[in-house]
């Protein structure tokens, strides 16, 4: 036997090796890693850790909702009077939406 | 073996004389500081949200430390002309990818443990529970997993010419395998034959990172991944470390080393 002929015969038992783990290991995978199978980028790599950022990128979006316009607490907010953004879609304010105003 | 160690040795000492450590360690850090100083409306599942983007932050500084110290290793010895004294020595060129892999795996390694041990302390002078065992199996399965990704590096050091483009290349492998690993599976079962047996084939022949993916153990402390099952996946990174590495070597001893 050559030593060619011999690397690819190792080369392709390793390969056979790693194909039949891989079918063996599989379905036992699928029950201490799938827990994070949701078809969401965003959810795989960060979880419930998106729960952080969520307040800030509401606050950003209502912000780029109203061009920019968002008054804080300093500011004189009589002549900003429009509803937020949730509103301006025709919902009714809850309990989140107060959050968020107290919050800016 | 002693060629080995001492070559490992080498690229261990370089992790720490380089900075890519320690501005990703300060980096990982101060955002967790930051974060754990913030207190969200008393929700007391904070604590939780933090160990997620901490451990996001631990994957990605592992990621970016392994794929870079081991992209330049091969090339920096041939920019250098090192590898000619090196290859002078009584060290063949096989012992020399052993060398350099082992090297980056422990350097990985040690890297992991740092990380760990700040994150778990982070974490439990906040939730007051240690489940030492959890973050045994999480850091040794992430460990497990660089293995892989570093022998992968190394075939791409051998292969592409420059070690920013190997990085670039299995930076785009290796976050695709993580993010869409999991569904070649489905995705072939919705094609017709024969492409579907080409895709399944393709799904059993990839490495599957994402499986070495157990941070929900940590973050919710779910029940242990069954010990058998850990060394069945340690087996298969062993196995696949090995064809790559070979290939890497069949590759690498017929090459000619002047730039």
């Amino acid at each position: 036997m050559t030593q060619r002929t011999s690397t690819v015969l190792t080369l392709l038992l390793l390969a056979a090796a790693c194909l039949s783990l891989s079918t063996i290991l599989q379905p036992r995978a699928e029950a201490w890693s799938g827990r994070r199978d949701s078809g969401n980028v965003l959810k795989v790599l960060l979880g419930d850790g998106r729960r952080l950022f969520a307040n800030h990128f509401f606050v950003k979006a209502d912000a780029y909702f109203h061009s920019g316009f968002y008054p804080t607490v300093y500011d004189n907010r009589e002549a900003f009077q429009t509803p937020h953004m949730a509103e301006d879609a025709g919902a009714e304010t809850t309990a989140a939406d107060q959050v968020i105003e107290v919050a800016v | 073996m002693n060629t080995i160690l001492a070559l490992s040795g080498v690229v261990i000492k370089e992790l720490y004389r380089r900075k890519d450590f320690y501005v990703l360690f300060v980096l990982t850090a101060v955002i967790t500081l930051l974060l754990g100083s913030v207190s969200f409306f008393n929700d007391a599942k904070i604590v939780r949200y933090l160990k997620e983007v901490v451990l996001l932050l631990i994957w990605v500084a592992a990621l970016v430390i392994a794929i870079t110290t081991t992209a330049r290793q091969i090339p920096a010895e041939r920019e250098n002309r090192t590898i000619f004294p090196l290859l002078a020595k009584p060290v063949s060129r096989g012992q020399v990818i052993v060398g350099k892999f082992l090297g980056c795996w422990l350097a990985c390694g040690l890297a992991l443990l740092v990380f760990y041990l700040f994150f778990g302390i982070v974490s439990g002078s906040r939730e007051h529970s240690w489940p030492v065992l959890n973050y045994f199996q999480g850091l040794w399965l992430q460990w497990v997993m660089l293995g892989v990704v570093i022998s992968l590096v190394l075939l791409g050091s051998v292969v592409f010419t420059a070690p920013s483009s190997n990085a670039t290349i299995i930076f785009i492998i290796v976050i695709g395998i993580l993010l869409m690993g999991r569904y070649l599976n489905q995705v072939a079962l919705q094609q017709p034959e024969p492409r579907r047996t080409i895709l399944y084939a393709i799904y059993f022949l990839i490495p599957h990172l994402e499986w070495y993916d157990v941070r929900d153990l940590i973050i919710y402390e779910h029940n242990l991944v069954p010990w058998v099952d850990c060394g069945l996946a340690t087996l298969y990174a062993a196995v696949y470390v090995a064809l790559v590495l070979f290939a890497t070597w069949v590759v690498f001893r017929r090459k000619p080393l002047s730039v």
